[in-house]
């Protein structure tokens, strides 16, 4: 008997459906919070092709919302660019603004900040920062890029057993990380890089294809070509007016995604490109600062995105809804798009085909 | 004239409830819509007002009884 991992996603779009996803070929743009996601739930569906667009590299403050990487990912990158090789960017605040940073921190080779949840830590980092309270001269204000620090006596670190029944003493020094500049001549890594391995790990079946480009109106025709439908997973609204001109022109169909706040909004284009983008939403949208974001959202944007991807893919049917979401107000809407006569984009083939209003 | 409005997306809301019934003279424009809301004309320009699906113009008029949508898309992703 062949095992078939698709058995439970059977039931819901029957052989046929399945095959039909197997065959088709997606194109996502954007490696970021919504598209780690929906690349994640394609590429697990069984997607036969998933080409991914993004010339991001992995930060910090992506970990929080970007499914598809871990601390894992970021330590070579971030050892070799945003902090120091060895972690000697931890920094200890002491009344003030001035960031003490020892030399060397080898703790188990593990994140500091991580580590510093444990009471372990924290009374090693107390520690430490009584050593370094002995060695004023030490102290770094920041202004320097001189991070050559005197040896100093690091104690050993404390023993394993007695983490757990004791309550963390009370903390004398907060620390935070000293934001440093990356280091010359180490190329960072690209996000797509290691998305692009995560994905082939979850499904060998699926031929996921890495770009580390921004999307643009040139490379568009290449990146579009042969894509049975395309996954907006941006974050700036200006480039979702530009993507609309395209995918109408191209007869492509889209599924929007977007959030802000705790809210997802998401809604789809089909390839007759009528309603488009610019029939709901105009053609004002101007550049948005990026919104407070609450992780859930764009993996619940993402999550609808994939739903109704897949549902086109199986049934060949990809309805114009406006869909949108907000778990914190408990707010759910639904609107059906119409296509506005008045459309200057997708009236544009209209007018070009001699067809009057 | 009546109008029944529900918002839509990262909008400045005038009132905690997701939509409400509010009093316009008649023949009022989404314009006039608009200023009642206590919207600016610089965020007016960034609302799309939907009338079952379809989107009106500022000096659309609206129609008494009816139900629409005010929506701003949300940018972040
Ligand atoms: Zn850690
Ligand atoms: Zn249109």
């Amino acid at each position: 008997m062949s095992i078939d991992r698709y058995a439970r996603q059977r039931r819901l779009f029957g052989d046929e459906g399945q095959s039909r996803i197997m065959r088709s070929s997606v194109l996502v743009i954007g490696a970021g919070a919504l598209g780690s996601t929906v690349s994640s739930l394609l590429v697990r569906a069984g997607v036969g092709r998933l080409r991914i667009c993004d010339d991001d590299v992995i930060s910090l403050h992506n970990l929080p919302r970007q499914l598809l990487y871990d601390e894992d990912d970021l330590s070579d990158e971030i050892k070799a660019s945003e902090w120091f090789s060895d972690w000697r960017n931890i920094g200890i605040e002491e009344e003030g603004d001035i960031g003490i940073f020892f030399n060397r921190l080898d703790w188990e080779n593990d994140c500091p900040v991580h580590g510093a949840q444990s009471c372990k830590l924290r009374r090693y980092i107390r520690k430490l920062t009584e050593i370094i309270d002995e060695h004023k001269e030490w102290t770094w204000d920041g202004s320097s890029s001189d991070t050559t620090l005197p040896a100093m006596q690091i104690p050993p670190e404390p023993d394993e057993s007695d983490e757990l029944d004791e309550q963390p003493d009370e903390l004398t020094y907060s620390y935070h990380w000293v934001e440093r500049k990356p280091m010359n001549n180490v190329s960072r890594i690209k996000k797509i890089q290691i998305a692009a391995d995560k994905l082939r790990r979850m499904n060998r079946d699926c031929y996921v294809e890495p770009y580390a480009v921004k999307v643009s109106e040139q490379n568009f025709s290449s990146l579009a070509h042969g894509m049975d439908l395309i996954i907006d997973c941006t974050d700036d609204l200006p480039f979702r007016q530009t993507l609309n001109r395209l995918c109408v022109l191209s007869g492509k169909p889209w599924i929007y995604g977007g959030v802000n706040g705790s809210l997802a909004m998401v809604a789809a284009f089909s390839g007759s490109g009528k309603p488009c983008f610019s029939c709901a939403f105009g053609e004002e949208a101007s550049k948005q600062e990026p919104p407070q974001v609450l992780n859930a959202a764009p993996a619940l944007c993402a999550s609808y995105q994939s739903a109704i991807a897949l549902k086109a893919l199986a049934f060949q049917k990809l309805e114009s809804v406006l869909w949108t979401c907000d778990p914190w107000s408990g707010i759910t809407s639904t609107v059906k798009l119409r296509p506005d006569p008045d459309c200057p984009i997708c009236g544009i083939r209209k007018e070009g085909e001699g067809v009057s209003p | 004239m009546k109008v029944t409005v529900e918002f839509m997306g990262p909008i400045r809301r005038p009132w905690p409830e997701q939509s409400k019934e509010i009093e316009l003279p008649d023949g009022s424009k989404v314009s006039a819509l608009f200023s009642e809301l206590g919207f600016t004309e610089v965020e007016s320009r960034s609302i799309n007002v939907l009338r079952d699906g379809l989107r009106l113009r500022p000096f659309s008029h609206l129609i008494d009884g009816e139900r629409i949508v005010l929506m701003v898309p949300a940018g972040g992703g």
